[in-house]
């Protein structure tokens, strides 16, 4: 067993004595087998096992007051808790602890759906709550609503909400949270918004409340515990279609992008991206090599990653476009059908550009004529993403490189170089060529993010270049003004560090609020770079 | 191979533990029935036999990890689909649930309770005609 830093033997059997009084011998973990099923699956150091966080031990509640003693207990003995929803977050650090020797606080036995109302068009859930778990409820109670769920679906919709994750159903999924329930690091009870108004009915659905809205400060935060939330619901459209344009040209890109954020930007479509089909045709950053054309990896490994031209030509010789963008509209059918009609008009103004349509999805759908990989996008929570580093045969999972930056070409393109250049100076060539290039992904309205896929592998010295890379990555890009929006907890202290703007008031800021909410520090020290007083590096 | 974590070489976790979800279900006879559906909420989701997909799927497209990981392992000695093995032991259903395999996260007793794991085991050993 390893101690919380700071904490003596007979001082943590005694802390763990009243945990267990508070929810059952039976729901706090201690032995060194229960303690290792929280170390992090997707670690990077899984080679590397002295370098592995691990939980001092977990206790499980099963209700609000619980989670408040826990809290109460833990400032007593000064004892840092961490806590986790399902604990699925993989790639993010799973179920261990930032801190090594944090008591785990696993939310997964508060798996309660609480309400679901049909007709205003919320939820609200604990955070032990899967996605999984939300679609088995609706479809029970024949609740024509859409699961907002990333890949893969065993993750919380409190905990990806939190963690600022993302869905093909709704994109921005912390956007949905309407009103959370936060203990506090002195134990106690904090509705949001409207919730703080002891008769109001109105929690999830009016977020503002009166004076500052908070909610945001308990997102990548250690600030409090989140015991419930509120979230708006998608209801099932009658027609959900996504579409494509294509053009060989690579200056296309930039009149295309502009053109499909312009349709989103006006409402008629809720996701959009875009992508160098011809680039990105050698990548095995989504699983799987698409074609054989070594003069792809060729043109990618110069410093100029190849000019206009050259792709140019490899694309027409190869049949594939040089560039493309997507949207997915969703609605009645007479709604979708002239949104798609609106988007052949605007692409037909662009010689050369083609639209493609896919195949309308029909409200409600049979789940069993759904391919698997498009589950998830349609909102039926499924576990399919795992084969994309099943088939690239790593046995430790992987961890994603994942900046933000404008919706434009003009950014998908320097962030692309920059990167591709990032690697080239590390003499990564493997990774250069797993990248290849990516276009942009489109899950907030006016931002796309790129994600780049690290696989972990039984490789020590390898595991240790890639983070290298991971930080080399972070750090130019961040110089660029491409930050990324959310990190596996290896990596939170050289994320943060990118937010430096008048000498990291942002990060001192949110020491300030640390120390003076939480002032044992006993909350998820260091989760996103935010260290208690007493654990700052100086 | 099996993953090696901080509390030693993985164990037989044979011990019932009464207290945990499930519990009320009896733990010195594992309920077979419970345990499909248990096998299809936890572990379906990567194990399943096949996936529906489209005819131009790749290859990402067609396969969902577990079974996939079993076939590159077997190579067609043993089925990949875990519901169709018949050399499953309680011994290694028991240690790769909890301390994970390949790319199979450990899963914590808040996930799948002792008894609950006890009652997948049990459908998966169970008598084949």
């Amino acid at each position: 067993m390893i101690l919380p830093p700071g904490v003596k033997q007979g001082e943590f059997d005694r802390a763990l004595s009243e945990f267990a009084a508070v929810v059952g011998r039976d729901w706090v973990f201690s032995s060194d087998s229960d303690v290792a099923m929280y170390d992090d699956s997707f670690s990077p150091f899984s080679a590397e096992p002295e370098l592995q966080r691990h939980a001092s031990a977990a206790v499980a509640p099963d209700t609000v007051e619980q989670v408040q003693s826990i809290v109460r207990i833990a400032n007593r003995y000064k004892a840092p808790l961490y806590a986790i929803s399902t604990g699925r977050n993989l790639g993010y650090g799973g179920s261990a602890p930032v801190y090594s020797g944090s008591v785990v606080v696993d939310l997964k036995r508060m798996n309660r759906i609480l309400e679901v109302n049909a007709v205003e068009g919320y939820m609200v859930v604990e955070p032990g709550v899967s996605f999984l778990d939300l679609r088995r409820y609706l479809d029970e109670r024949n609740l024509p609503f859409m699961c907002s769920t990333p890949e893969p679906g065993w993750g919380s919709p409190v905990g990806n909400a939190l963690d600022h994750g993302c869905s093909n159903v709704v994109g921005d999924n912390f956007g949905m949270v309407n009103g959370i329930e936060v203990v506090l690091p002195n134990g106690e009870v904090l509705r949001t918004g409207m919730g703080a108004v002891p008769t109001s009915k109105l929690w999830h659905n009016y977020r503002y409340g009166f004076g500052p809205v908070i909610d945001g400060m308990f997102s990548q935060s250690n600030f409090g515990i989140v015991t419930k939330a509120g979230f708006w619901l998608i209801r099932w459209p009658e027609v959900q279609q996504s579409f494509a344009a294509t053009s060989a040209k690579h200056d296309d890109l930039h009149a295309m992008v502009e053109a499909i954020q312009r349709m989103r930007e006006q409402g008629l479509i809720f996701m959009s991206g875009c992508a160098s089909p011809i680039r990105q045709a050698m990548s095995t950053n989504n699983g799987h090599i698409a074609e054989d054309i070594p003069e792809v990896n060729r043109l990618l490994a110069r410093r100029d990653g190849g000019s206009p031209a050259e792709w140019e030509k490899l694309g027409a010789e190869r049949n594939i476009p040089v560039s493309s963008v997507f949207g997915t509209v969703r609605g009645p059918d007479v709604v979708a059908k002239a949104v798609l009609a609106h988007a052949r008009d605007v692409f037909g103004k662009i010689p050369g550009v083609t639209v493609h349509d896919t195949p309308a999805y029909r409200f409600p759908l049979n789940v069993a004529d759904i391919d698997e990989n498009r589950k998830s996008g349609l909102g039926f929570p499924q576990l399919w993403a795992f084969s994309q580093p099943a088939v690239q045969g790593t046995s430790f999972g992987h961890y994603y490189f994942s900046p933000m930056m404008k919706a434009t070409a003009a950014d998908v393109f320097a962030v692309n170089d920059t990167m591709r250049n990032v690697m080239i100076d590390a003499g990564d060539l493997d990774m250069l060529y797993h990248f290849g290039f990516s276009g942009g992904i489109g899950f907030y309205p006016r931002a796309y993010m790129i994600l780049l896929e690290v696989l972990i592998r039984d490789d020590a010295a390898l595991n240790r270049k890639r983070r290298d890379l991971f930080v080399r990555l972070a750090q130019t890009c961040g110089a660029n003004g491409w930050a990324e929006y959310r990190a596996p907890p290896a990596f939170q202290d050289t994320v943060m560090a990118q937010y430096s703007f008048n000498d990291h008031v942002l990060r001192r800021f949110h020491e300030t609020v640390k120390d003076a909410l939480d002032p044992n520090g006993i909350i998820a020290p260091g989760k996103s770079g935010i260290w208690p007083k007493s654990l700052r590096k100086t | 191979m099996l993953r090696i974590t901080a509390g030693g070489l993985p164990a037989v976790l044979a011990v019932l533990s009464l207290g945990f979800a499930g519990a009320a279900r009896a733990a010195d006879a594992p309920d077979v029935a419970m345990g499909h559906e248990l096998f299809n909420k936890w572990c379906y989701g990567c194990h399943a036999a096949s996936i529906k997909h489209g005819p131009d799927a790749t290859l990402l497209g067609s396969v969902v990890a577990g079974t996939y990981t079993l076939q590159q392992r077997y190579h067609g000695s043993k089925p990949a689909a875990l519901e169709e093995r018949t050399d499953l032991t309680p011994t290694l259903i028991e240690s790769v649930v909890r301390h994970g395999l390949n790319l199979m996260p450990r899963t914590r007793k808040t996930e799948i309770s002792d008894v609950e794991l006890a009652e997948i085991t049990a459908y998966l050993t169970r008598a084949r005609p």
